[in-house]
């Protein structure tokens, strides 16, 4: 059975990005230090390199990883991943409208929603972890009550306005298990089960 | 040297009140969970405040909080808390921001005091406490006391819960960040974790 986790990097105020998509403080941690992590396949983003406890988180999230479920609009600013999602896991994302040119990829349309997009990349990760990412689709997840867990990486820093990670939930209050604490040099990360 | 630490329980996804606030809900619906980490048993005493708990990493906290010299507050917070009998740990002088003349009797309570300046209220309650910390309580007076540099810490404890609503406590800050350097993470009885930040001004 697999393990659907939301995974994001926050601010401390709650944000997944700035004002203008700006990401550069929340992302911060994924360059702050000198243990490198490679990415397991050849993408533009280069390898991380952070501290060592993050780099240890960096690593089992990337061993761990069987399939990954986002948005349009996350797939659109990252350009596709030039067709490779930077985790290595195959991704699929959620559409209305599904672009040409990605056939030979392992990139996924699903035009049915966020629980059919979780349940096919659920089938493929095997007892893997299907990583959920983007603001709208953990929403929708929790909404729907499938998501296992949820993975925060709190970046020291508050951004004022953007886009929140958490809106506009439903089934609320969500009850969560203590979490895994991990400090990283700066970023604190926070894995707390579904109770 | 003195510091000003926001102390605030909130829940995972930023809010420090469920929804539905008011006079006799001050906490909102289900707001009482972000607080069970600092309280034990069952409500006694003239406040109906349960004891605090006894022992533990959540003691520890607890007991920082109120070795405070001096405690700045909003007047929402302060007032439907009931002015916390007018003191609200040891007799420490207590800095309430409002625009607004007192919306309760503090005529008995000397510690009290209405400002409607956030930061004579930070400069003050600095001077009262001497050599000890300022404990600042409340949503409006951490916005407004953010955007004006006189908010040095932060001592959050973050409750293992999403609220989805309620009130949330960065919320209407200006789009302008805001770095913090970290410096210290406790992991707390019940799965709260405390986590400080220091601003960097």
């Amino acid at each position: 059975m697999a393990t659907v986790v939301a995974d994001m990097s926050v601010s401390l105020d709650g944000f997944i990005a700035g004002p203008g998509d700006r990401i550069d403080e929340i992302f911060a941690w994924f360059s702050s230090g000198d243990t490198e992590v490679p990415l397991p396949e050849k993408t533009v983003m280069p390898a991380f390199s952070t501290d060592e406890a993050s780099a240890a988180e960096l690593r089992n999230t990337i061993e761990s990883l069987g399939a990954v479920v986002t948005g349009r609009r996350t797939f659109d600013l990252a350009g596709g991943w030039s067709g490779h999602h930077p985790m290595g896991a195959p991704a699929w994302i959620v559409t209305h409208n599904p672009p040409d040119g990605w056939e030979d990829t392992k990139i996924n349309f699903v035009t049915d929603g966020v629980e059919s997009a979780i349940e096919q990349a659920r089938e493929a990760a095997g007892d893997g972890v299907v990583g959920v990412a983007g603001a709208s689709i953990v929403r929708q997840g929790l909404n729907a009550g499938v998501l296992d867990a949820v993975r925060l990486s709190v970046a020291p820093v508050l951004l004022g306005d953007g886009i929140r990670f958490f809106n506009d939930l439903e089934n609320a209050p969500v009850a969560l298990k203590p979490p895994r604490v991990v400090e990283g040099e700066q970023v604190t990360h926070l894995y707390y089960e579904v109770a | 040297m003195s510091a000003t630490v926001l102390d605030m329980s909130i829940s995972i996804d930023g809010f420090i009140s469920g929804p539905n606030v008011g006079p006799d809900n001050g906490l909102g619906d289900g707001g009482p969970r972000l607080h069970e980490w600092v309280l034990s048993g069952e409500p006694s005493g003239p406040t109906g405040v349960p004891p605090f708990i006894a022992s533990g990493v959540n003691r520890k906290v607890a007991d920082e909080l109120m070795s405070t010299g001096a405690v700045v507050a909003g007047r929402r917070t302060f007032e439907w808390a009931g002015g916390w009998g007018g003191d609200h740990h040891d007799g420490v002088p207590i800095f309430i921001y409002s625009r607004h003349q007192p919306g309760i009797d503090i005529s008995d309570w000397p510690l009290v005091t209405y400002t409607d300046s956030v930061e004579t209220a930070m400069s003050e309650a600095k001077k009262a406490a001497g050599e000890k910390n300022v404990m600042v309580h409340g949503a409006a007076v951490t916005q407004l006391a953010l955007a004006a540099g006189v908010l040095d810490e932060l001592e959050l404890h973050v409750v293992p819960v999403l609220f989805g609503q309620g009130r949330r406590l960065f919320d209407g800050l200006d789009p302008e960040q805001i770095e913090l350097e970290r410096t210290r993470i406790l992991e707390g009885e019940g799965g709260v974790t405390h986590m400080h930040y220091r601003v960097q001004h």
